[in-house]
């Protein structure tokens, strides 16, 4: 039981130095690395547009559908 | 027996008091706050977000042009022209919703891969994210940094200032991926994060891991918990998308900081 028990806590004492460490070596970065390598991130989640996530005034729906009208017309003139 | 179950206990104990230690170390959920961040450096030394910057600023004036007189609209400027023009009436709470509801309901379209040369490397890098232009984004759709650029500059013409806006790259814990989101400063403190399901989260943060942010002045590194350097003070005006790169933040980004 001894045994677990210490076995659990150089676990857990791993582990949150491990995180640590982690932003240590951050911190040792330059500007110019640091902002090459934010650069590089690939931002591509989608997530979708999805209407019952939250509710919206009519009124503010009302000029969203307005706009939509006037994009739709623009479209179907240049046809 | 007795003794054995004594242990036993008091290993549970150990292990269960190990475990809540640990809990912080593992992970913490907090809000998203701009002064969090550390200041890294001027704008214009991420070149992609730059470039964007720099075609911004060229079709502003076709857009301007747009915004008096619809007859010399751009077909993709009429729907946001409609927007912009009935938003005004507004208070800044509905303009917040009225235009993140709007912007996500454009196309999205996964980005290509592009080479840039970059004034922070020796020779071209790849990159894989390709920030538009609100005017690109509308003619084309694009993917979720394109959706909160464009959220970024509608929300500057109507009024905010850049320093009430950051575009925030996250990691999101929820979609397992790389996401953009549109941080906006309110009253009190408290900061909005606009999606592109259409949520806007005031205090639900914790799905998002904060990775930087950007306006259209600086960049903000939110993984260093340090202050990189002093932010050169930025006059940001509320007049929409009239925006440039700082040039004050430029002459005095730090070359190199403890962050």
């Amino acid at each position: 039981m001894r045994l677990i028990t210490i076995a659990a806590l150089c676990l857990a004492c791993g582990m949150a130095s491990a995180d640590s460490n982690d932003v240590v070596q951050v911190h040792t970065m330059d500007v110019k690395e640091r902002m090459q390598n934010l650069e590089l991130i690939n931002v591509t989640a989608e997530k979708t547009a999805d209407d019952d996530v939250a509710a919206l005034e009519a009124s503010l729906q009302a000029i969203i559908d307005e706009a939509e009208a006037a994009e739709n017309t623009a479209s179907d003139s240049e046809r | 027996m007795g003794g054995d179950s004594s242990r036993y206990r008091r290993g549970m104990r150990a292990i269960l008091i190990a475990l809540l230690l640990m809990v912080p170390a593992v992970g913490h959920a907090e809000l998203y706050r701009f002064e969090n961040g550390a200041y890294l450096g001027a704008a214009s030394l991420m070149p992609d977000w730059a470039g964007m910057l720099t075609r911004q600023q060229a079709e502003q004036g076709a857009f301007q042009r747009c915004l008096e007189d619809a007859q010399l609209c751009d077909k993709q400027y009429l729907g946001v022209r409609h927007v912009l023009h009935k938003a005004r009436g507004l208070d800044s709470d509905k303009q917040i919703r009225l235009v993140n509801r709007y912007v996500n309901k454009r196309r999205y379209r996964r980005d290509r891969s592009a080479s840039l040369d970059t004034p922070l490397s020796d020779g071209p890098q790849k990159y894989r994210s390709r920030w538009s232009t609100p005017g690109e984004f509308f003619k084309r759709g694009g993917d979720c940094e394109d959706f909160v650029t464009t959220k970024y500059f509608l929300l500057r013409e109507l009024g905010f200032s850049a320093d009430e806006l950051r575009v925030v790259v996250t990691w999101d814990r929820q979609a397992n991926g790389y996401h953009a989101i549109l941080a906006v400063a309110r009253t009190g403190g408290d900061v909005w994060l606009l999606e592109s399901d259409n949520s806007i989260r005031r205090r639900r943060h914790h799905d998002y891991r904060f990775i930087y942010a950007l306006n259209e002045d600086s960049v903000w590194d939110h993984e260093n918990p340090a202050p990189a350097a002093t932010q050169p003070a930025t006059v940001s005006t509320p007049v929409a998308l009239s925006t440039s790169t700082n040039d004050t933040a430029k002459e005095t980004a730090p070359t190199e900081a403890t962050l």
